[in-house]
């Protein structure tokens, strides 16, 4: 009998010291295989003492943002690390957990971050994620395409217009790929990546979407991008982009339909597995400025790690939120061509072996374009759908009649000032004092 | 029989009490899972509640009811829904009736044919909606390429792009799923009818379409028009295949799709909920319709 309360015991002591984590992960190109081995890994090295379960999330990026909404304002703890989007921390800051409480001041090598990347992970003095890998906006193109045509790489948007023009007319000379093939693949389906590529695009032709504080969405830049991305869909790309997302792309291009291809680097590796029939024939390229001798661009993604406020198991979350974003991982994860966040891994040898597009994205990295998350703060979502609806709408309605930019853009700018004032409005009128549910309906109906 | 008459007689005068207590699981059951989320919505579409914040809440009266009212894009999805409703609900009413004849023939296999036809019904929406959006697309697409081998059409179509193509594409999608379910309502009204009546009518030789036109037709009316109200009360709430089978634009989104945009992605609970709540009220409309056209017809 005592031997039995024994063993009790002890199972009771070990069963009770198992903790499993709860992660969340998308199942974009290869990252889930490449967070589980890295779990495997973890969990190998904390001996085998706790569990880790992985939450699939789904395709696009607002959908799993509107999850995470769910959660966190359920309080709900059966999360524990969350993968977020960088425009989205600000978003989440006060549901997340101060992870500097975690560790000691030198662990983690803050100052070999990129400067941009830097600024993401804190939210007024707390540290509240950490990046598990960078991302920047690049175009991928067929250099195979481009030496048989004689063509050269593209220096501009315009050349790039024209070699895509080109290269399609010619290619579609060939029954079998008259209806398929297509000079530039990007995506305009109504969700976050319009609202990515929107911003690269003004940027790369010399404008922005915030001046001097200011909603400033009816600039002639603007305009011109605009028109320059209608002249795109009707004549180098297909109808289809109005719906695709980045898998749906990157399907037209593997499978060898398409010269240029607006994409994340993931699609690197996956583009060179020896299966595809691009494998070996594709190069990487930055945003191209719209005139010669302007800067190149790109614009700043990445998925970063958190930890919410409300997980039971904060201090072994921070442990593992650790492991998964230290050097030694990004290094391994960089063979999958995701970006490193250290300055320092684009130094290293092996990593610019694996990948020699990474030379470029350093500096596309260095001059990264935000998304106006900073600006709209907790309104961010609602300004992102505005952006990627008025464009899908322009783009949209551009092929069926003739849209009238300015009208549509000058509504874009009075709608995106409604959400700045109203986040404004509200944070004035919100009680500073927490008001009780009752009183508040007691005075609602007055007494 | 005679051993369960009196069991039954007894009931029917049974006290209240014990009549409530066999009640009380499934009256419990349905408070807690439809009438307090309902409450919930409802009071939450008259404050400024958002997402992240349902605990400080003001009380804004019929102001997000006001600016709805205002809003285009609400009144543009609410016409979207009514589109696809009046459009699919015939369509699927007339095929329904086609194949419910067809089905009430006996015929070697029917049995099998009944099951068989049922199959897109049973397959969850979310799963069919995402499979005809891989059939239409226009690059890798089944269905255009099969258009382009007979040589009905030269470029493809792009069916889930344009505002006007994907409510088609909708539609096709909601006829081809829901016309089993139809024919399967249909086909039992139809087994209910009178038999002396056909039989009367084949004595007197009558042609096909005439039977069908001055016989079925009105015999099944009652079970025509159920039929279509339920169909109706589904199709205004269509969620799913407008999420998969769209761009995700504002211009082609249906009531439940603005709803849960604003409650989810905007944060807006107290708009998002007084969407919702409208749409609550177009259902609720279309059962008061149902049930007093149901009341009428026990009364007949």
């Amino acid at each position: 009998m005592k031997k039995l309360i024994a063993f009790l015991f002890i199972f009771y002591f070990f069963s009770s010291n198992c903790i499993t984590l709860k992660i969340t992960c998308r199942s974009k190109g290869m990252e889930l295989t490449l967070l589980k081995e890295t779990i495997d890994e973890w969990v190998k090295r904390t001996g085998n003492e706790h569990k880790v379960e992985v939450i699939v999330l789904p395709h696009a990026s607002n959908e799993c943002f509107a999850l995470y909404k769910q959660w966190l304002s359920a309080e709900a703890f059966d999360v524990d690390i969350m993968q977020m989007d960088v425009a989205w921390i600000g978003v989440f800051a006060d549901s997340l957990a101060d992870l500097s409480e975690f560790y000691t001041p030198n662990e983690i090598d803050i100052d070999d971050y990129f400067d941009a990347i830097k600024r993401s992970m804190y939210s007024g003095k707390r540290m509240v994620a950490l990046p598990l890998y960078a991302d920047c906006g690049i175009i991928y193109y067929r250099a195979d395409l481009l030496e048989n045509y004689e063509q050269p790489v593209p220096k501009t948007w315009q050349e790039l217009y024209d070699v895509a023009l080109y290269i399609q007319n010619e290619e579609r000379k060939n029954p079998e790929k008259k209806n398929k093939f297509c000079g530039f693949v990007f995506q305009a389906k109504a969700f976050e990546m319009l609202t990515c590529n929107f911003v690269e695009i003004v940027d790369s032709f010399g404008g922005s979407l915030i001046k001097d504080g200011k909603v400033n969405v009816d600039s002639e830049e603007i305009q011109k991008s605009l028109l320059f991305l209608i002249d795109c869909l009707k004549n180098i790309s297909t109808r289809s982009i109005l719906n695709y997302s980045e898998e749906d792309s990157r399907g037209v291009f593997q499978s060898g339909n398409a010269v240029f291809m607006k994409n994340w680097p993931y699609a690197w590796s996956l583009l060179n597995d020896p299966s595809t029939a691009v494998a070996g024939k594709v190069k990487v390229m930055a945003i191209p400025p719209s005139e010669d001798g302007g800067k190149a661009s790109g614009v700043l993604g990445g998925w970063f790690v958190t930890v919410s406020r409300y997980s039971r198991h904060k201090a072994l979350a921070a442990n593992l939120v650790k492991f998964l974003t230290c050097k030694e991982q990004q290094r391994i994860r960089s063979k999958n061509s995701y970006l490193p966040a250290f300055k320092s891994l684009y130094e290293d040898p092996q990593v610019l072996k694996d990948n020699p597009f990474f030379v470029q994205i350093r500096e596309s990295l260095k001059n990264a374009v935000t998304r106006p998350s900073e600006y709209f703060g907790k309104n961010y979502s609602k300004a992102s759908s505005e952006i990627f609806n008025a464009v899908n709408t322009i783009l949209t309605d551009s092929i069926e009649s003739k849209v009238n930019i300015k009208r549509e853009l000058k509504r874009l700018n009075k709608k995106l000032n409604t959400i700045k004032y109203s986040e404004k409005d509200s944070e004035k009128n919100r009680p500073t004092k927490k008001e009780g549910f009752w009183n508040r309906i007691k005075k609602f109906f007055g007494f | 029989m005679k051993l369960i008459l009196p069991i039954i007689k007894k009931k029917k005068v049974g006290n209240n009490l014990s009549n409530w207590l066999f009640l009380a699981p499934c009256l419990i059951v349905l408070v807690v899972c439809a009438g307090w989320p309902l409450f919930r919505t409802i009071f939450f579409s008259f404050t400024d509640a958002t997402l992240d914040n349902l605990k400080e809440i003001t009380f804004v009266g019929t102001d997000n009811f006001v600016s709805l009212a205002r809003n285009q894009e609400w009144w543009k999805a609410v016409l979207n829904t009514f589109i696809i409703a009046i459009i699919s609900v015939p369509l699927e009413t007339c095929l329904g009736i086609i194949v419910a004849l067809v089905l009430n023939k006996s015929f070697k296999g029917c049995g099998i044919m009944r099951a068989v036809v049922l199959i897109p019904w049973t397959i969850p929406t979310i799963v069919s909606a995402r499979m005809w959006a891989w059939m239409l697309n226009d690059a890798y697409g089944i269905i255009n390429e099969l258009l382009i081998r007979a040589s009905i059409i030269d470029v493809p179509i792009p069916w889930t792009v344009s505002n006007t193509m994907s409510i088609v594409s909708i539609i096709l999608v909601d006829v081809w799923k829901t016309t089993p379910y139809m024919a399967l309502l249909l086909l039992a009204g139809l087994q209910s009818l009178p038999q002396d009546c056909f039989e009367a009518a084949d004595v007197d030789s009558i042609p096909p379409l005439k039977k069908f036109f001055k016989l079925i037709l009105p015999l099944m009316k009652p079970t025509i028009i159920v039929a279509m109200i339920f169909r109706t009360l589904d199709a205004v709430k269509i969620f799913d295949l407008v999420y998969i089978l769209s761009s995700g634009n504002s211009a082609n989104a249906t009531m439940s799709v603005f709803a849960r945009k604003h409650l989810v992605d905007y944060n807006e609970v107290g708009y998002g909920s007084a969407a919702a709540t409208v749409l609550l009220f177009f259902v609720a409309f279309l059962g008061v319709i149902y049930i007093s056209f149901s009341s009428r017809k026990m009364r007949d």
